[in-house]
């Protein structure tokens, strides 16, 4: 796939600059955008079927930032969500406009999906289809408006999507003392984690690291998202920092992976998913997490990533409704409890 | 929300200019085109029963043009392609197949693996065809008169994003005509690295482009028209010759022994292509364009599934250093 640079495109124009301008003909040359097959035009033909949806979705943020959509379970506040857009102070929107508190009482990581409990009660609720959607169906996501958020078809049926490896972000060299950072690469978990050339990192997790080889083994068992804890050796000075992994990025990525952000951010945690449907709506990672609906209104699925320029995933509907009982059983505690810790709800242990 | 093409000064006047390029008339083919949905003459869709008609058209549509979508496998290059005729000619991208007469691999979407051919190719305009070698009769497309395209029209684009995965058929996506010139039509179905070569097809299921390149924008997904390839059937179709390196093999110019990272580079003879390129004694080779190198007979083997002439982007740790260098191969006797 050859990639056009806009700075290509100028040359092209400057050395054309000498043409006439005649500003009418311009107009039929391009489609107007409000009738690309997401814009508005098109959405606003999808009204009728998100509006009972859109009375079950919320809009979630997570310590002030827009971090998922969700969809309401249970009418006394129980939502489901991405687990990985949501942690800390989270604030819920309701359809109706009103702002709630909430709490994660439950994740599955394996699904990433998360169990939120609300503080509203008297909801609409979740309406389902155990109809699988074929290929070519259209599909809806809803927002908090009158219209989706974003319209496509369903590009691949329910599948599983291997794990895509995550990276700390550095290049690693041996010395006798054990693995050290040759380079830390821009934008990284390892920047962030304040990680420098020449330390030497001689635990992982708590585990002795023996040379290179050991540490770029025991990585390969994470996942974007993932968060390792490192004990490094500076200046003859310990120190234990806590990297989050991220997909692969800088020059350890793929041509392929590069070409995939084109356009817009990727959902963090977008690969390793036992089963989930792709669509080729162009969500944006924080659109994630509420529903997605057939053509008759109905829940097909619950949106988990933005997965690459071409597609988004869902949790089928039916993955989604075996979920919720373990999601509601205690076995899956939240990764990031708030603090203090709630009371637990009623139910668990049901 | 697509983030498309904004309206800059600049852009007005490449919009401008790329109006005012005349659009060669090619023979009018007659479409048979049976009756559309009264929502695909829409400019958008109204209703819901306009949406049903637009989804139950791709519904019937989509079994057969995925039949016809392959992945193309050509030296380390992957792709796709669409097969056009029932004994296996192959639309791609100029890109993907690369020089002529080159071994290929095809993957139909059940799996299956057939041999074949690339044949011509025109760079300019990144249009390109293979040939699969089978007795097989094959599922395959026909082809549209893309003169006939308007802006707003419904196409679907399918191909292999991200490359061949087993087990995952060819994917769908959804689209309009965003913008259409002579060389290039411009269309929302989103594309990625692994659909060059794959075919856009109209409401009817007939190929009307072929995947060729994107641009930082989501609407930016660019497609060679199929009238280019009915106007250069002949040339496309056949093996190109190319007199200066006919008979001769492909070489890089250099010795070496497997390292665990790759190939490291052990001697550089002078006025060969990988001391011209800057390559040194040293430098570990791990990577020729998106295939991993084990050792020296990997290297070898990729070398030779190129031909004189063909760039390749070597990898290669030097020291502690990440570097990419291009090197042309050249040819010898």
């Amino acid at each position: 796939m050859v990639v056009i640079s806009p700075r290509q495109i100028a040359r092209f124009v400057i050395f054309c600059a000498c043409a006439a301008v005649v500003s009418t003909a311009v107009a039929e040359e391009e489609l107007s955008e409000k009738l690309f097959k997401e814009g508005q035009s098109v959405r606003r033909a999808f009204r009728e079927v998100v509006a009972d949806a859109r009375q079950y979705t919320v809009q979630l943020t997570s310590n002030g930032k827009t971090a998922a959509y969700g969809l309401i379970l249970e009418s006394d506040g129980w939502v489901l969500t991405k687990a990985s857009s949501v942690s800390g102070l989270l604030k819920c929107r309701l359809p109706d406009g009103r702002v709630v508190s909430g709490f994660v009482v439950a994740e599955h990581p394996d699904h990433d999906l998360a169990l939120v409990k609300i503080d509203a009660e008297e909801l609409a609720t979740v309406v389902w289809t155990d109809k699988s959607p074929a290929a070519g169906a259209w599909l809806a996501t809803t927002g908090i408006g009158p219209l989706p958020v974003g319209v496509g078809i369903l590009s691949v049926g329910p599948r599983a999507i291997p794990r895509q490896r995550g990276v700390i972000g550095i290049q690693i060299g041996d010395t006798r003392k054990g693995p050290v950072v040759v380079r830390v690469l821009p934008g990284s978990g390892a920047e962030q984690a304040g990680l420098r050339p020449r330390d030497i990192v001689t635990h992982l997790n708590d585990e002795v690291l023996k040379d290179r080889a050991d540490l770029i083994e025991r990585l390969q068992q994470f996942r974007p998202g993932d968060d390792c804890r490192l004990r490094i050796l500076r200046l003859e000075a310990v120190q234990t920092v806590v990297v989050q992994l991220t997909a692969p990025l800088g020059e350890m990525l793929g041509r392929g992976d590069k070409q995939n952000r084109l356009g817009g951010d990727l959902s963090e945690r977008r690969s390793g998913f036992p089963n989930a449907f792709q669509h080729d709506t162009t969500l944006t990672p924080e659109q994630c997490g509420g529903p997605v609906v057939d053509l008759d209104g109905k829940t097909v699925g619950l949106n988990i990533a933005r997965y690459g320029r071409t597609a988004s995933l869902a949790l089928p509907a039916s993955t989604v409704r075996e979920l919720i009982p373990q999601l509601k059983s205690g076995k899956f505690p939240p990764s990031h409890p708030a603090a203090p810790p709630p009371p637990l709800p009623s139910f668990i242990g049901r | 929300m697509p983030r498309a093409l904004r309206l800059t000064p600049v852009n007005w006047m490449l919009a401008i200019i790329l109006g005012l390029c005349a659009i060669a008339r090619a023979d009018e083919a007659p479409n048979q085109d049976a009756p559309l949905p009264e929502a695909f003459h829409k400019e958008a869709p109204r209703t819901l029963a306009d949406l049903r008609a637009i989804q139950e058209r791709i519904a019937t549509l989509s079994d057969k043009i995925r039949q016809a979508t392959v992945a193309v496998q050509v030296g380390g290059a992957q792709g796709s392609g669409v097969i056009v005729s029932e004994d296996g000619y192959v639309l791609t991208a100029a890109h993907v197949c690369g020089t002529t007469d080159r071994p290929a691999t095809f993957i139909l979407p059940d799996g299956t693996k057939l041999s074949g051919r690339t044949l011509g190719g025109d760079r300019t305009v990144d249009a390109g065809m293979m040939k699969i070698e089978t007795n097989r009769k094959l599922p395959h497309l026909s082809i549209a008169n893309s003169e006939k395209l308007k802006l707003g029209d419904w196409c679907i684009a399918v191909g292999h994003p991200g490359g061949y995965q087993e087990g995952r058929r060819p994917v769908l996506r959804l689209g309009r005509v965003i913008r259409k010139q002579k060389d290039v039509i411009q269309t929302d179905c989103t594309l990625v690295g692994g659909d060059s070569g794959g075919p856009l097809l109209d409401v009817n299921g007939r190929v009307i482009g072929i995947h060729s390149r994107i641009g930082p924008s989501l609407s930016w997904n660019f497609h060679v028209p199929a009238s280019v390839y009915q106007a250069n059937w002949k040339t496309l179709a056949q093996v190109a010759t190319v007199p200066s390196s006919r008979g001769k093999r492909p070489v890089l110019g250099v010795s070496g022994e497997d390292h665990d990272r790759g190939m490291k580079v052990t001697d550089l003879p002078a006025g060969y292509p990988a001391k011209l390129a800057g390559l040194r004694i040293g430098d570990v080779i791990t990577r020729i364009g998106d295939q991993e190198v084990d050792g020296l007979s990997e290297l070898v083997k990729i070398v030779n599934d190129h031909a004189p002439g063909d760039e390749l982007r070597l990898m290669l740790l030097r020291g502690m250093e990440l570097v990419e260098v291009t090197v042309e191969l050249g040819g010898r006797d």
